[in-house]
Formats: C-alpha cells, structure tokens, sequence
C-alpha cells in the first residue's frame, strides 16, 4: 500500500522553502482518498506554478502511484489552515 | 578481494566525454568494482553497463565459467543527484524499475546538454500516461524538486520510459507523412489532433522538404495543432489500403 501522504510531503519539501509549514493529511471520500497538502503562504505560487503547472506535475506523480493500486488519488492544495 | 588478480581493465578516454572503463571479472560485481578502483570514484558517481553477465552460478565456478564483462563511466554531480533524487521518488510510488544515466545526451537547442535518465523495467505504461502526459508530469515534478543547484548551470533532466520518446517521434513522423500523402491526393487540407510542441515540431520537419504540402500550427495551447495545406491542385490516386478500413489520426490512447 503506497503511502500517498508520504509521496506528497517527499516532493513538497523538495519545492518549498519553509518545509516545517508543510501539512499533509488524507482521507477517503467516497472511491477516492483526498490528499490535502498545505504549505506556507509564500510557497503557494512555487507549489502552483504558472498556469498551475507545478500543482498538476505534483498531482499526476501521486496519481499515478495510485493506478498501481487501482486506486483514484486525488491531490487538494489547501490555501488556509 | 583480490581485484587486481582477477580484473583487468582498460581506460579510454574521448575527447569530451565522461571517462569510461571496461573491465572484465569473475563476477559482474568484481568487474565493477576493478573499474571503480580504477576510475578512482564510488558507485554513487558511476553508471554500469553490463554487457556480458558473468556466470558463477555456483561459488567455486569462477575458474571455468565465463567472465563478466562491464562499461562503467563517471557521471557528474548534477546527473548523480538526479538519479538518485528519481530513484528515491520511485521507490516512494512504489514502482519497480531501474534508473540510469544515458549517455552522450546532446541539447536540441544549443543549450547546456541535458541530463537524460532511462526508467527500465516491466509495465511502466502507468509512468508515460495518455500520450505521455504521466511523463511529462515526472519530469516537472522532478525538474522542479531538483530546485537550482551550482552543479547543474540550468541544465534540465529529461525523463524517458522505455525509450517511449523515441517510438512516439517515429509514429509522429510515419503519421506525417501518411497524411501528407493523403492531403496530395485529395487536394484538402488535413487539421491533425492536438499535440505538444515538440510533437509538432517533428509533423514540420518532416514535411519540411515535400513541396506538395505546406504545414502551419493554428490554435491555442493546449489545443494547437499541426494543419496540412496541399500546394496544389487534387492529385487522385488510389486510397491507401495498407492502413486497414479505419483511418484517421489514431494511434491508440497509449504509448
């Protein structure tokens, strides 16, 4: 069982700047398991990227980690604690 | 261990390129480790290539059996930190398969070379995606968590999947110029499906030298696409056959 917390604060930590701010969770709905990933206010537009392109990177890596599993993982950036 | 006995190996080094070592040994793990010791580096900054597998099947066998036989090169900082980096985000995703370091990459725009790595093994279709999108994806994500470095001077690291790059340009190109063909004989002009720029880059290479078609990219990202214009008039013929009743710009969901 991939432990897709882990996964997602391996690569946030390796993108952010201020990694003690990065909270990840996870949790079921329905036939899929959210993750929610929060980061420091000043690292949302590094995590984001332009035109969303880092966030979509980050969310087909953990998706696909998923596919093995058959499992659908999806990848929720978190603006506010 | 008595490397120096068993191993022999040979330095040769090309001018601009990464020193490189064959050696040969009773087992593949002597004969890297005689090429290690001989390049003077750890197996963290060394890529191997096996090229014959050495056969101790039994300890004890190592007199008779065949020997093994191995290319071991350096790799810099910037391509070891790399590897390891992909290698260690792989295992995360819990994916079995094998890293390494190709050789001779060569930049397509004049830049600084990039750093290329092959991921190996068995049923990776889930790391290329639809049309290459996962790959393009771990690319970003690795780019990305890589960060800026002294080591690296701008220098991106390129992903491949079994060699998917490379197919995926050939059924670009074959596509091209099949419908290039078609665009003559109708005399119509032929949209193709949306591809990424590079992909499209190819559809205009190819065509570049057939003067009975033009090509022109119209749209916007992310649905740009390549469009064919014949250069003159409907040149009949007969329809191709060879492509079986359903034709089109399909080349399947993936790889």
């Amino acid at each position: 069982m991939t432990d897709y917390v882990d996964l997602t604060h391996f690569i946030a930590e390796r993108i952010v700047s201020n990694k003690e701010a990065i909270e990840v969770q996870s949790q079921p709905r329905g036939r899929s398991t959210i993750v929610r990933l929060h980061v420091a206010d000043e690292d949302m537009g590094k995590i984001i990227g332009k035109n969303g392109r880092n966030v979509e990177a980050i969310r087909a890596v953990v998706r696909a980690a998923g596919l093995r599993h058959h499992e659908r993982v999806q990848v929720e950036l978190k603006d506010r604690a | 261990m008595s490397e120096s006995v068993h191993g022999e190996a040979a330095t040769s080094e090309q001018a601009g390129a990464e020193p490189v070592v064959e050696s040969r040994g009773a087992s593949v793990e002597e004969a890297v480790g005689t090429a290690l010791t001989q390049l003077g580096i750890t197996r963290d900054e060394a890529e191997i290539e096996v090229l014959s597998g050495g056969t101790r099947r039994f300890p004890g066998e190592r007199l008779s059996g065949p020997e093994a036989h191995v290319r071991v090169y350096r790799i810099d900082a910037h391509a070891a930190r790399a590897r390891a980096l992909l290698e260690e985000l792989l295992t995360r995703m819990e994916v079995p398969c094998r890293v390494t370091v190709r050789r001779g990459g060569q930049s397509a725009s004049g830049g600084p070379p990039p750093v290329i790595l092959d991921i190996s093994g068995d049923d990776l279709g889930l790391l290329i995606g639809w049309r290459g999108e996962t790959l393009r994806s771990l690319q970003t994500a690795l780019n990305l968590m890589m960060g800026e470095d002294e080591s690296g001077d701008g220098r991106r690291v390129v992903l491949d999947v079994e060699r998917y790059r490379a197919r995926r340009e050939d059924q670009v190109r074959e596509l091209a110029l099949r419908l290039a063909a078609r665009v003559k004989r109708s005399g119509e002009r032929y949209a193709l499906d949306p591809m990424h720029a590079y992909e499209r880059r190819v559809v205009h290479l190819t065509l570049a030298d057939d003067s009975g078609v033009r090509t022109e990219s119209s749209g916007r990202e992310p649905a740009r696409r390549v469009v064919i214009h014949p250069t003159g008039p409907a040149q009949g013929g007969p329809p191709e056959r060879e492509f079986g009743p359903r034709r089109g710009p399909s080349f399947g969901r993936r790889f």
